[in-house]
């Protein structure tokens, strides 16, 4: 196999934590923090750790406001985050079809 | 998941992905430099990749966005359902029903509550099958955003019909109306769904809008309630029917 699309992977989003929080986001404008910890069944300290992650590579939008007197976190992917997710999954096809390739 | 069945890039592109939010929103970071990335993530770190393992991480990418997102997995079954409840409401109605704009109205919202029953049961059953929650965050906002358009379409029928009982100009007016906020109702709902619920909001926006100037005009065609009749069995029945198809196709051929 070819080793030169796997190394292009974007290692910020190539771990299984990450992953699946851009996936999710990928699919909706905006989750607040429970919804993705619900979702992904992250302890609040993984996925904080996670989202701060994301935010440094510049993947990851947080706004802080309030609901009903309570504090509410959203996160939704930058446009940055968008593109490497993109690729991310182009380079995964990539993958699969040069391994199908006789 | 079934061999073969992965995540493409064009299942990524339509899942409801939305216009991303602008960075002036607040909380982003600038994206750090390709090398400063590199630094802090060394090549090592990233686990080799052959296909079984890319084909997985597809997966399981794909079972998160339909988790996130209300994804097309029941929206053909549903199209096609409410498609042919309204069918058969319009062709049962064109031979039953008395000629009156209350019967209409009140006939159209009951064939309208049923097929809102049967679509959140095909959406739950579909839920179950997948082990997951029926009424999920992606599934509230969907019920959230399509709810103000359709309580104004049902809530404005009574005050209507109490004052044009008899008209079968308000019978007429009706379809029209119902079909912009129903257009707009899914047009709304199209932000949490598939890309094409949205263009399927806009039909039926068009369609309401261009049958407001024909059929309540008296010189294209005499306003009747069995033209109304008509109209809801065209766009609602037909329309969804249609839709419905094109899914199943589309889903088929990107099985294959």
């Amino acid at each position: 196999m070819n080793p030169e699309p796997f190394l292009q992977l974007d290692r910020v989003i190539h771990e299984k934590g990450r992953l699946g929080i851009v996936s999710a986001l990928s699919a909706s404008p905006e989750l607040s923090f429970t919804e993705l910890r619900d979702l992904l069944g992250m302890t609040d300290g993984n996925l904080t750790t996670h989202l701060r992650t994301l935010q440094e590579a510049g993947f990851l939008a947080v706004t802080k406001s309030f609901r009903e007197n309570r504090p509410l976190t959203t996160c939704s992917l930058t446009p940055a985050g968008r593109k490497a997710f993109g690729e991310y999954i182009d380079i995964l096809e990539t993958i699969v079809k040069e391994a199908r390739r006789p | 998941m079934p061999a073969g069945k992965f995540l493409t890039v064009a299942d990524v592109r339509n899942c409801g992905v939305v216009a991303s939010r602008s960075d002036s929103l607040g909380g982003a970071t600038p994206r750090p430099a390709q090398s400063e990335i590199d630094a802090r993530f060394p090549v090592p770190s990233v686990t080799p990749v052959d296909e079984n393992a890319a084909r997985e991480q597809l997966s399981t990418i794909r079972i998160l966005m339909e988790r996130s997102a209300v994804y097309r997995r029941a929206l053909g079954p549903v199209m096609s359902a409410v498609g042919i409840i309204g069918t058969v409401a319009g062709l049962a109605a064109l031979g039953l029903l008395p000629e009156n704009a209350r019967a209409f109205a009140f006939y159209w919202l009951a064939v309208a509550a049923v097929s809102v029953v049967v679509a959140f049961l095909l959406v739950r059953r579909q839920a179950f099958a997948s082990g997951e929650a029926f009424w999920s965050p992606p599934t509230r906002r969907i019920a959230a955003a399509m709810l103000p358009p359709v309580f104004a379409g049902a809530a404005v029928v009574g005050p209507l019909v109490n004052i044009h009982r008899e008209g079968s100009m308000i019978a007429v007016a009706l379809p029209p109306f119902w079909l912009v906020l129903y257009g707009c109702a899914l047009h709304s709902a199209g932000f949490f769904m598939v890309r094409g619920i949205r263009l399927f909001g806009w039909a039926f926006v068009v369609a309401g809008l261009l049958s407001a100037l024909t059929a309540t005009n008296p010189q294209f065609v005499e306003p009747s309630i069995r033209i109304a009749h008509l109209l809801m069995t065209v766009t609602f029945g037909l329309g969804h029917l249609a839709y419905g198809a094109y899914l199943h196709v589309t889903e088929k051929r990107q099985k294959a």
